[in-house]
């Protein structure tokens, strides 16, 4: 068995980006970085709510 | 013949045969002419194909047929709806070259065949991504009653050409505010409608989830028989005993003192109105934005993998980091709409029309394209639908209407429930016959 590949931040980063067949251009990188904290708020506050229970 | 003359009163000059349709083109045409290099409005004069529209309208009056409601009234279209033998770009410079559209779309086919007369395409922010009509292509559409400020967006074009008495009526698209706000900070009225209620076929998508199309108006009769043509239809249901609520909480916050004394002359006017709160709705306005980001994202992921410099720089990195939004965030985000709409559903149990603040302030400047929210100053583009977003979020319909103030303009939302359009027409045309909300016209408006 081969040794297992570990990936650190930016390379689970890089396999997601993969994953989307998208490359960011380098003049793009500070406007979606904050971008992505922008929706990462908006994501906190969504997930904020406990999820309900006992639905079907 | 001034650019102030309504709709209504267009049709009915043309419709009497004394006043001729290419008069009237030529009118708008010539008021484009004068007062788009200032506003940036235009994106595309359509002069041919308006007097060819217009010629057909004088010649069926001529052989004594009627050329229908809006005979002869000129109008305006968001650069995202297909016009026959043009190509749709969506304000986009990388459709400049696409194949042009074979037909127009189905609102606009429904307009020429009320005889209206389709005189130009607007500008908008990019793939109606922002609420600034600021657009690296076309440049930034000036407010017409203070040419150093934004006209809002998306369809701040629509909205700008109506305000500023270019054309009497317009149509533009609201996804997440993109109707009300312009409508709001260009002092005219404007109508977001129950959620996939008027024809979108042959408009340019950005959300399907949320997206819409209607019109703008400088009152509520013309606002009202264009959404008539528009929904091949009259509006329809109770406008009688209207019970009226005021909105809390979120929509009593970052909001001007101007803004509160407009609404409470309004609550005066209507006998008082209760507060009654929408809850939760911090959190709906961040699942719009996520459902946005991440619908949008997915829509251009093609092009932005192949040509992504293309884009305009500021709907490009909002369109890339919607993209990589995790399924996880877009999963919670459609749980909390249907709980969302739930809640609101039950105010409606006991209301028929909930008002709210439709924008926190006048317009911002353009050198300072920012607003104030939570005492920090963030992206106009980003955050100017602030109150707008948590109601198309759940598709409700909502008119637009500016108050009357005595500032730059201000506007309201009347919110009604699906389907709900009639009783909001309603209390619009009492509110605007007691003199509470009013379409004032610009100091620099072409005579």
């Amino acid at each position: 068995m081969s040794e297992p590949v570990w990936l650190d931040e930016g390379g689970v980063a890089a396999l997601a980006l993969a994953m989307l067949d998208l490359h960011i251009a380098p003049e793009c990188l500070p406007g979606v970085r904050a971008n992505l904290d922008a929706l990462a708020a908006h994501t906190r506050r969504v997930e904020s709510e406990p999820p309900s229970e006992g639905r079907g | 013949m001034t650019g102030a003359q309504s709709a209504i009163a267009i049709a009915s000059a043309v419709r009497a045969g004394t006043q001729s349709a290419a008069e009237v083109a030529r009118a708008a045409l010539a008021r484009i002419q004068a007062g788009n290099p200032l506003l940036c409005a235009v994106t595309r004069v359509l002069g041919e194909r308006a007097l060819a529209e217009a010629e057909a309208v004088d010649a069926a009056v001529a052989a004594g047929r009627d050329p229908g409601p809006l005979a002869g009234v000129p109008y305006a279209v968001k650069d995202l709806f297909d016009v026959a033998g043009l190509p749709t770009t969506a304000g986009a410079a990388m459709l400049a070259d696409a194949p042009p559209s074979p037909t127009d779309a189905e609102a606009l086919r429904r307009m020429r065949a009320a005889g209206a007369v389709l005189v130009a395409t607007c500008n908008m922010d990019e793939f109606a991504y922002g609420f600034a009509t600021v657009n690296a292509a076309h440049g930034t559409t000036r407010n017409p009653h203070d040419p150093e400020r934004l006209a809002g967006g998306s369809s701040g074009g629509s909205a700008a050409v109506v305000a500023a008495g270019m054309v009497p009526v317009a149509l533009g698209s609201d996804t997440n505010g993109s109707i009300r706000v312009p409508a709001a900070l260009c002092g005219v009225f404007g109508l977001k409608p129950t959620h996939a209620s008027l024809p979108m076929e042959g408009v340019f998508p950005f959300v399907d989830s949320f997206d819409d199309i209607g019109p703008f108006a400088r009152s509520v009769a013309d606002l009202e028989l264009v959404t008539q043509v528009l929904a091949d239809g009259a509006v329809e249901g109770a406008t009688a005993g209207l019970r009226v609520a005021r909105l809390g909480g979120w929509f009593t916050r970052n909001h001007s003192v101007e803004v509160t004394t407009g609404l409470d002359r309004l609550a005066a006017h209507l006998g008082g109105l209760e507060t009654v709160e929408l809850p939760q709705v911090d959190r709906a306005r961040s699942a719009a934005y996520l459902m946005t980001a991440a619908e949008g994202g997915a829509r251009h992921l093609p092009e932005l993998r192949r040509r992504q410099l293309a884009f305009d720089p500021a709907t490009r990195d909002r369109l890339i980091a919607g993209a990589m939004l995790p399924a996880s965030a877009m999963i919670a985000a459609q749980g909390f709409r249907e709980r969302f709409r739930a809640a609101a559903l039950r105010l409606f149990e006991h209301h028929d029309v909930l008002v709210a603040p439709c924008v926190g302030d006048v317009a911002p400047r353009i050198d300072d394209p920012t607003v104030t929210v939570d005492g920090e100053r963030v992206a106009a583009r980003a955050h100017l639908g602030l109150f707008t977003q948590p109601i198309s979020f759940i598709g409700l319909p909502v008119i637009a209407a500016p108050l009357a103030v005595q500032s730059l303009p201000l506007g309201v939302q009347l919110i009604g429930r699906p389907g709900g359009e009639a009783a909001l027409f309603a209390l619009a045309r009492s509110l605007e016959q007691a003199g509470v909300l009013a379409a004032p016209m610009p100091m620099s408006a072409p005579a």
